[in-house]
């Protein structure tokens, strides 16, 4: 290894470090991988160094043109077909955070889509409660608690959902911009895990999933005004609305990818 | 954009660079750069996998060279790589000729 005169790493080190650390399958071939990669970043070093660079500055440059270990170590391991355990459930984590992020600025979207249906099909219709159920005595008089200018139990309902249903799930979309802010940051800092997950999995998981909510939350939007099983069905239908528009903008992408020209070829620079 | 725009076409710009003469993973990624104007520009490290698939599919073949100031692998053409290279090479001018036709055709 070959340390700075001040004892600290090179840059060169710590990459061919970092890089190792990704890498997962046969011994021979990660060592053939991270023997190009040093091969590679000691010539461009060297080359950077005859061009006029003092030699940290050379090393930097060479390494931050060798592209992210995180971003190598993804092509490289689709190329070695192997994925460690902790990768998997890393990748796997990764996507569910994407998955969660998505949902809750979808649920975020949904509270002012509702209230707008409300201004315009009234907020019985999506927000009033259930024709012929009575509600318990103790909510019935929380409502008209909280909603002074209600005329009785019923409205104070309708008026108490309505509010709820626009703060909680515009907090829910703000809880998952936070999420999707985070999760950026961390790709644009390399702190993305190495993506070993088949190619298009994750789009494929989230357009079944919120293809799947928006056919269950339609039939409960049908089935609520046969039944009555909750406050307003009109909620139902804007909710399927946004998980249908959510499904299809993950199977267009799913689409996008296999479409793609770059094929197998791609595959290890998109990641 | 050049770079996305070659994603789908790298074997065959790989296969060409190295057909010139067999050479190792820096010098094939540079010749790329170099050759293309600089509007090639990859993440450098991306492009040995699509080298060690290639040399996994047969159009490849590579070695260790211990010559020189540090030890390389080069990659040199095989006779089936050969092959695949003229035939890629000849779509690519077919498709390349037609997007002419059309782009001309709307001037």
């Amino acid at each position: 290894m070959t340390d700075s005169r001040d004892g600290s790493q090179s840059a060169i080190d710590a990459y061919l470090d970092d890089l190792l650390a990704r890498l997962h399958g046969p011994a021979d071939r990660v060592r053939r991988i991270v023997a190009e990669a040093e091969a590679h970043l000691r010539d461009a070093a060297d080359a950077n160094e005859a061009a006029g660079m003092d030699p940290a500055a050379a090393e930097s440059a060479a390494v931050e043109r060798f592209g992210s270990p995180a971003v190598v170590a993804s092509a490289a391991n689709r190329s070695l077909g192997a994925a460690s355990p902790t990768q998997l459930v890393t990748a796997t984590g990764w996507l569910a955070a994407k998955l969660c992020a998505v949902g809750l600025v979808a649920v975020g979207l949904s509270g002012p889509l509702a209230t707008a249906l409300a201004a315009i099909a009234g907020r019985g219709y999506v927000f009033g409660l259930p024709a012929g159920v009575s509600m318990p005595g103790s909510a019935c008089a929380h409502w008209l608690a909280v909603q002074a200018g209600a005329s009785g139990c019923a409205q104070a309902g309708m008026f108490e959902n309505a509010d709820d249903t626009l703060g909680l799930r515009v907090a829910a979309g703000v809880l998952g911009l936070l999420l999707t802010g985070g999760l950026l940051l961390l790709r644009r800092i390399g702190r993305r895990p190495v993506d070993v997950l088949p190619r298009g999995f994750g789009a494929t998981v989230g357009g079944t999933v919120f293809g799947c909510a928006a056919v269950v939350l339609f039939v409960l939007g049908l089935s609520d005004s046969v039944v009555a099983l909750n406050f307003g069905q009109g909620q139902w239908y804007v909710d399927s609305l946004i998980s249908l528009v959510v499904s299809v903008w993950f199977f267009a992408g799913l689409l996008r990818r296999l479409r793609s020209p770059a094929a197998p070829a791609v595959t290890a620079l998109t990641t | 954009m050049a770079t996305d725009r070659i994603k789908g076409h790298l074997d065959l710009l790989l296969l060409s660079v190295v057909q010139a003469r067999p050479a190792h993973g820096y010098e094939v990624i540079t010749a790329l750069r170099e050759r293309s104007g600089g509007e090639f520009d990859l993440p450098e490290g991306t492009v040995y996998p699509l080298l060690h698939r290639l040399e996994a599919d047969g159009l490849l073949a590579s070695s260790w060279d211990d010559s020189g100031k540090r030890r390389r692998r080069v990659y040199r053409l095989t006779a089936p790589g050969l092959r695949a290279l003229a035939d890629e090479r000849s779509s690519w001018r077919r498709y390349a000729t037609s997007v002419e036709m059309v782009l001309g055709g709307a001037s």
